[in-house]
């Protein structure tokens, strides 16, 4: 009887065991699949660029406010490149985060169209490292003051390297296209330079442009008619191209970034909707965890 | 070099702290064998990541599964989650037991004065919440919560027991006063210090550094593990569970990209090595050891342990187990504990270099069967699965001397009735 019990309890086991095996091939294969078709296009970091004079932690506060009211905390990378060419990076990529947040700065963080080149082929460099590292397809841009700058040229001179690669949203904070000049009757030679190669600009890309203000013509620091010289290089080029203006409290030129409206178009704007929920995981490790 | 070792073993065997610990252990084991089955159940069929939840889609026939994991969810916190309070609970009984003045207030002080020291950050804010048990009140906390309960009992020992000749009993509560503020003290001087010096710790800085995803580095990171797991600690490779491995994270993009797991650039990384073929049943391969005691062991006791606990070992959940064998602290078991997994990773990424088996490199669900890890890893590389089952094989008989030698060790040991 119990050598019967015994032969029982072993052919089960087999069987059951087929049973897993065969699950875990199937489950596998179609868990692969699923990623092959949307991993790539899931994973789309917002890529921020922070204007002259300031560092890679510029946006803290920023990303800090998103997070507040966002359904899944976003990460915050700071990747940082020095005049020697090196990039280093700090922070990590939370686990079920398909939009981190990547701070680029640079140690050259001086103003004038000549760091803006230089800092332009400096974002080109971290831009590799960090495609290289996450291998995402697309992506979102913010660049607060001179950052738009670096961007339009980033767009216009290096982005053809990068053809598999697409920005989906551009967003400037403030960016004085034109520099301190309030009139675009006296074009800068940057300005000049960045309609002049316009027609590089990627066809299907969606372009805010917003400006603060704290007088009537000047949000303090940039004139208004500078950043309203962006329609020059990006109407009729992009997508969409969309002038917004932000005034009374903190539309200041430096308090854009954590202006409430400014992060209530960055949520419903830039980022990617939240899907209808796949529930809950906090991801935080629990006391009895270890294996 | 075996008879060194046996002599060595049966030495320390022989001191009354070693007996203390391992009855400790012991006395733990019914606390881990629930909370490993709950936990392996909660984990693999709740769990939206579990294997059984994934594989065999369990939120399409069950509606009300999550609500039943948070539920039991507490159960894990309630028994695995206090592994180490009560280690210090058990050892401050036991160090007071041998001399016939049992204390319970022993017991108690050291339970709740752990509890104190390692309450994490909330309980600076004034708060205490049970929901707040760190990692060293669980599992990693054994060795601390055993070191702290005889730190108590010696206490006690030393001051509180030879007063009760006097009549004394109240000297006691001081001692216990102290003692918990003292612990109060320590927790929050910690917590201050990190707040203001900003330091990351230690174990997560050597975290990083093995996990960069090269040969060398996987190999040294799971040696640390395994020997830090023996002593009842916390391995370097359990520390980052919220974060996506960058390594991890990169060989998978270039999976799907190029679509072959073949030449992805951290081939000998943790997840296609460690976690594929190192803890492949369980922490230091303990399911290997299980096979091994019921293949050529005497002790029925390891074997009604084994009975119990295979399940949620197979699941993952080799807590109850680990503590019901006598493994953990056991200078027998550390040889082979340390080295069947370092064989495992050493054997695998030999296979990986010659490109007879591709890394694994796709998303596992949590709480998968050991053997079946590296091949759900490897999007189901036969080869992969074969491997998993020869290289168990391999490490059954690694254990196997080590067990023959435990069994001679216990038969000595029970010839000296002194030993208790």
């Amino acid at each position: 009887m119990k050598k019967y019990m015994r032969k029982g309890i072993l052919i089960i086991s087999v069987f059951l065991t087929l049973g897993l095996v065969w699950a875990s091939y199937s489950w596998t294969q179609n868990n692969i699949k699923e990623l092959d078709s949307f991993y790539n296009s899931k994973l789309s970091p917002v890529i921020l660029i922070p204007g002259s004079s300031a560092t890679v932690n510029r946006f803290d506060g920023m990303v800090a406010q998103v997070n507040k009211s966002a359904p899944k905390r976003h990460s915050l990378i700071k990747v940082k490149v020095w005049n020697n060419g090196q990039v280093t990076m700090s922070g990590k990529k939370l686990k079920n985060d398909n939009e981190p947040f990547i701070v680029v700065g640079f140690e050259n963080n001086k103003d004038g169209y000549k760091n803006i080149k230089e800092q332009a082929a400096m974002f080109d460099k971290a831009f590799d490292v960090i495609q290289n590292k996450y291998e995402f397809n697309n992506y979102k841009a913010i660049g607060h003051s001179n950052g738009g700058l670096i961007y339009t040229r980033f767009l216009e001179q290096y982005a053809d390297n990068y053809q598999d690669i697409r920005m989906k949203k551009l967003l400037t904070l403030g960016t004085p296209y034109n520099f301190d000049e309030t009139s675009v009757h006296n074009k800068t030679q940057m300005l000049s330079d960045f309609i002049k190669h316009k027609d590089t600009l990627p066809e299907d890309l969606t372009v805010y442009a917003l400006a603060g203000t704290q007088t009537y013509s000047s949000d303090g620091i940039v004139p208004e008619e500078s950043v309203r010289a962006g329609k020059y290089i990006y109407q009729d080029q992009v997508k969409n191209f969309t002038e917004i203006t932000v005034t009374g409290d903190q539309a200041q030129h430096s308090d854009l970034p954590t202006n409430k409206e400014v992060l209530g178009i960055i949520t419903q704007r830039m980022l990617d909707q939240p899907q209808p929920p796949k529930p809950k995981k906090d991801g935080t490790e629990q006391p009895g965890d270890d294996k | 070099m075996k008879e060194k070792l046996f002599e060595f073993s049966y030495k320390i065997r022989s001191w009354t702290f070693t007996e203390l610990v391992r009855e400790t252990v012991e006395r733990l084991f019914p606390f881990a064998l629930i909370g490993s089955v709950l936990t392996a159940f909660r984990k693999t069929v709740l769990d939206d990541y579990g294997f059984i939840n994934n594989v065999f889609d369990v939120p399409s026939w069950w509606k009300n599964y999550e609500f039943v994991d948070q539920y039991m969810k507490s159960f894990s916190h309630l028994t695995l989650g206090i592994l180490g309070v009560l280690a210090a609970f058990f050892m401050a009984e036991l160090t007071l037991k041998a001399t016939k003045h049992p204390d319970y207030l022993a017991g108690l002080t050291a339970a709740i004065g752990y509890l104190l020291l390692f309450t994490p950050q909330g309980f600076t804010n004034g708060k205490v919440q049970l929901s707040a048990l760190s990692k060293y009140t669980g599992m990693s906390g054994l060795l601390l919560g055993i070191l702290f309960g005889y730190l108590i009992g010696r206490l006690f020992l030393r001051f509180v027991v030879p007063k009760y000749e006097g009549n004394q009993k109240n000297i006691g509560i001081s001692v216990m006063g102290i003692v918990l503020a003292l612990a109060l003290l320590v927790n929050i001087g910690i917590s201050q210090l990190y707040q203001s010096t900003l330091t990351t710790d230690f174990l997560t800085n050597i975290s990083d550094m093995v996990s960069t995803g090269s040969l060398k580095m996987t190999v040294l990171g799971t040696f640390l593990t395994t020997t830090l797991r023996w002593l009842g600690l916390r391995g370097v490779f359990e520390v980052d569970g919220e974060f996506a491995s960058v390594v991890d994270t990169t060989n998978m993009m270039y999976a799907l990209k190029h679509h072959s797991v073949w030449s992805v650039p951290y081939p000998f990384s943790e997840q296609s090595l460690y976690h594929s073929f190192g803890v492949f049943g369980g922490v230091g391969g303990i399911l290997a050891l299980a096979v091994a005691i019921y293949w050529v062991s005497h002790s029925r006791h390891d074997k009604s342990v084994i009975r119990l606990s295979l399940i949620p070992t197979l699941f993952g959940s080799g807590q109850g187990m680990l503590v019901g064998l006598p493994v953990l602290f056991n200078p027998i078991y550390v040889i082979p504990f340390i080295l069947v997994p370092v064989v495992n990773v050493l054997l695998a990424s030999f296979l990986i270099m010659l490109k007879v088996m591709p890394p694994a490199v796709y998303p596992v669900p949590i709480a998968t069967p050991g053997p079946l890890i590296g091949f759900i890893g490897s999007g189901g590389n036969w080869i992969e699965l074969a491997f998993g089952v020869g290289i168990f094989a391999l490490d059954v008989l690694i254990y196997m001397p080590f067990v023959k030698l435990d069994n001679r060790l216990q038969a000595k040991l029970g010839e000296r009735a002194d030993v208790i």
